[in-house]
């Protein structure tokens, strides 16, 4: 389910950049509206190294080591850094 | 989920259970406390384990979801469908996206390694019935214990499934943090943990429960038994997306590290959160 939910970050660049645009979108609106008081243009290549690093990568990794999944998790492993 | 439904009830046949005729309920959940704070809120139900049915191997039979089923399954996608908003992220093309990459991962599900006797005796089966069922009952132990009872059990897959689908409904396009700050009631009404989240399940259990999905419901459990494990697989799942939530997301990691014996690559970074987390 957690990988489910970060599946673009494990899949090919066009992939990701389509649903990365999107959640930046969500989040300027947000600031825009005066939702969220952190600018996300100011912190976005950051917490996305650090998202990468902490959540997905550990998660494609786990994935790999559960050893459950036919062909899927290489290419998944692969695409996430 | 046609398909996955289809499996939950020719399992049901398979084993010899019966449809209800009166409906399994549940105790109830919600109940306010004073100053509004409820007794018991979607996540105290969170579980560490969740008991699956254990191996029978039996052959499921063909059959086909009546007309009402369907009909309600379809009336039910199209109102969770509704109540997505437009975010740019978090809309219903996201749980689409969602729902669908964990039902196929559902069916990459697989034994890589089976060991060598098992592969010998597979080269010599011919392609008759009796064979192949034999060849697939042989490989159903082994897919059963490798991935602890998710395969042979459809109904913890059609939950889990359903789970991607409906867990973001609701969104309004900020973190549980950010709409802690914007609405302190909602976020005392659900004791300010997994907002968004435990707002999507129950928005959607809700539905579910309503009186037009009868048929729906009747066909996806037979007993209290399956609507436990139904409702369980749900609230776990749902549950299990919100990554911000790091005492949730430390017993997860632990419980990975228990069940499967393989390294959990950020653990340290979840103790270190856990450790100023508990210091504040």
């Amino acid at each position: 389910m957690q990988v489910s939910t970060v599946f673009y970050t494990m899949q090919p660049w066009i992939v990701y950049e389509k649903w990365c645009s999107r959640d930046f979108e969500e989040k300027y609106i947000a600031f825009s509206n005066g939702r969220v008081q952190e600018d996300p243009a100011l912190t976005w290549l950051d917490k996305e190294l650090e998202f990468f690093d902490n959540w997905c990568i550990p998660l494609a990794m786990q994935l790999k080591d559960c050893d459950a999944f036919v062909v899927s998790t290489d290419e998944q492993l692969s695409c996430a850094p | 989920m046609h398909r996955l439904l289809v499996q939950v009830v020719a399992r049901r046949i398979a084993m010899g259970k019966e449809e209800w005729d009166e409906e399994p309920v549940l105790p109830s959940h919600g109940e306010a406390e004073e100053g509004g704070v409820p007794k018991k809120v979607i996540f105290d139900e969170v579980v560490d384990v969740i008991d699956l049915p254990g191996f029978s191997f039996k052959r499921s039979t063909n059959c086909e979801l009546s007309y009402h089923v369907t009909n309600q399954l379809r009336a039910y996608f199209t109102a969770v469908a509704k109540a997505y908003h437009g975010n740019p992220m978090h809309c219903l093309q996201y749980a689409s996206a969602v729902m669908t990459h964990l039902s196929k991962l559902l069916l990459r599900v697989g034994v890589k390694h089976i060991e060598q006797e098992e592969n010998n005796s597979d080269d010599s089966c011919n392609s008759n019935d009796d064979e192949d069922d034999e060849l697939v009952g042989d490989l159903a132990p082994h897919l059963h214990n490798h991935t602890f009872g998710i395969t042979s059990d459809p109904l913890t897959q059609f939950g889990l499934v359903l789970a991607a689908f409906i867990h973001a409904v609701d969104h309004t396009g900020i973190s549980n943090s950010d709409l802690t700050r914007e609405d302190p009631e909602l976020s005392t009404q659900y004791r300010d943990n997994s907002i968004i989240e435990q707002r999507s399940f129950e928005k959607a259990w809700k539905k579910l429960m309503e009186p037009s999905f009868y048929d729906l419901r009747r066909a996806i459990y037979s007993d209290e038994e399956e609507l436990k494990r139904f409702r369980q697989v749900m609230v776990n799942s749902v549950l299990s997306t919100d990554v911000d939530n790091s005492e949730l997301q430390y017993m997860r990691t632990a419980r990975w590290v228990k069940a499967l014996n393989t390294g959990a690559y950020n653990i340290s970074k979840l103790d270190i959160n856990r450790k100023v987390e508990c210091a504040k």
